[in-house]
């Protein structure tokens, strides 16, 4: 049995909807891109998606679905619930705005991506570790993972629009939705844009201690440079 | 391969620990109980664990571990994150008590389970939606279900030296309630186990639970009453 495992990067919050879909909501920011990458060799088939010049398919606009995954809800392993910080813990909203439950057009979204029955982990995580206002420190997820079984041996990303892109059902795929490489500082408060009453989103504050060799670190670590805040652009959960 | 099934009912507080565990955290309150209840077809041995007058298993001032399950991570499905409210979301702390990242006595817990390599679950809510200060309604959970793999039999093991073996097909109920007679909300009591907390939000009844898209789970008695709760 292949498995799809898909790779999130950037401004992407996931979703357990009222109406039961687990749905990746990439934040519409400034100079941040929603891409879905992968290699030339796992694409069987593309109909429609545009490419960006480094090769990415441009998912701007788009509601995008996967077929050839169990529909279902997904399983989260401790990573996931240790290193993505909850939308709502980190911010003094309650609510999400109510177009992402149907996945409809909103200037705050700039894709959805809905999912089915897999298993989500945190699979790397940046290098120090950080604070949300008077939080306990965490070390937050630079990569979320998303595995699923590919019983057919290939899967399509189809959008509401109608286009698809068929790839090997063992193929990995990256989702990102990140500025420009070399662009510096902390983006959580562009998830303020995705809630319908929130104030504030605490930005994530490095503590100064690093995140390799606590008994609390499960995954792989990211190196930084040095000048850098070690945490600028995570996904978050919500909502529980 | 067994599994052993261990459902969770009351004040209990499931916990990821700094350290990696998984620790289930009884809040030592007025009235409540806490005790591991199993069929008597099930037990194989049981060396000093005390037994109430229903015949349920002491568990006030231990520490328990359990033998015979994998060790490592727990998984998660997504019913217990949609229906077993988070501690720091409903109140305004955010920070445990020391005692627990060490599984240390303290006068806020009355016992704690170590877990293991399982997945956690809601297999029951209660009938009634709730909401927390300003938060959305949700279903909270009367029962979370825990689910392992197990070979044979598995031991309820305590830092005193008490152990109850048992087969490892066995549901196992682990409960911190109040007498059935006992009504009202005890969320509040769950502001022992932070360090920093000021206040913590009861639940408020905000509809039913039967047949919206959300739900997953089957239902029980409209009040709510007491329920577990995850950390962070």
């Amino acid at each position: 049995m292949d498995t799809l495992t898909i790779l999130f990067v950037g401004l992407i919050t996931h979703v357990l909807t009222d109406g039961g879909a687990q749905r990746a909501v990439l934040v519409n920011a400034p100079q941040h891109e929603a891409r879905l990458i992968v290699d030339a060799a796992d694409v069987i088939e593309n109909r429609g998606f545009e490419c960006d010049a480094r090769g990415g398919f441009k998912l701007e606009g788009e509601h995008v679905m996967i077929d050839g995954i169990p529909a279902g809800d997904p399983t989260f392993e401790a990573s996931y619930l240790r290193h993505v910080p909850g939308l709502l813990r980190i911010s003094d909203g309650t609510r999400l705005i109510p177009e992402i439950e149907t996945a409809s057009p909103h200037e705050a979204v700039a894709a959805y991506v809905d999912l089915g029955a897999g298993t989500f982990s945190a699979s790397d995580t940046y290098d120090h570790q950080t604070t949300f206002g008077n939080g306990r420190p965490e070390c937050l997820a630079r990569i979320v993972t998303f595995r699923a079984p590919a019983p057919r041996g290939e899967v399509a990303f189809v959008t509401a629009s109608g286009k698809s892109l068929r790839v090997r059902g063992s193929a990995t795929v990256t989702i990102g939705n990140d500025p420009p490489a070399g662009t510096r500082g902390t983006h959580f408060h562009m998830y303020a844009h995705i809630l319908a009453d929130a104030t504030y989103v605490a930005e994530p504050v490095a503590t100064g201690s690093s995140c390799g060799g606590g008994g609390r670190r499960r995954v792989s670590a990211h190196d930084v440079a040095a000048n850098a805040l070690s945490s600028d652009c995570s996904n978050t959960g919500c909502c529980p | 391969m067994d599994t052993l099934t261990i459902l969770f009912y009351g004040l209990i507080a499931h916990v990821m620990t700094d350290g990696g565990a998984q620790r289930a955290v009884f809040v030592n309150a007025p009235m409540h109980e806490a005790r591991l209840i199993v069929a008597e077809s099930s037990i194989i041995e049981n060396r000093g664990f005390a037994r109430d007058e229903q015949g349920a298993f002491v568990l006030e001032g231990e520490h328990v571990v359990i033998d015979g399950i994998p060790k490592g991570d727990a998984m998660f499905e997504a019913s217990y994150l949609r229906n077993v409210p988070s501690l720091t979301r409903i109140s305004d702390g955010t920070t445990l008590i020391p005692e627990i990242e060490t599984a240390s006595p303290s006068d806020a817990v009355s016992a704690y389970v170590d877990l293991g390599r399982g997945t956690f679950s809601a297999v029951e809510t209660w009938g009634s939606q709730a909401t927390f200060g300003r938060s959305r309604a949700m279903c909270v959970a009367s029962t979370v279900a825990f689910r392992a793999p197990a070979n044979g039999e598995v031991v309820f093991r305590t830092d005193s030296g008490k152990t109850l073996r048992i087969k490892s097909s066995t549901i196992v109920q682990l409960s911190n309630a109040p007498p059935l007679s006992a009504s009202g909300n005890h969320f509040h009591m769950y502001m022992k186990l932070l360090r920093d907390a000021t206040k913590i939000e009861e639940p408020v009844k905000a509809g039913s639970c039967g047949g919206g898209g959300r739900r997953r789970v089957t239902t029980h008695t409209p009040e709510i009453v007491c329920s577990n709760i995850q950390y962070p």
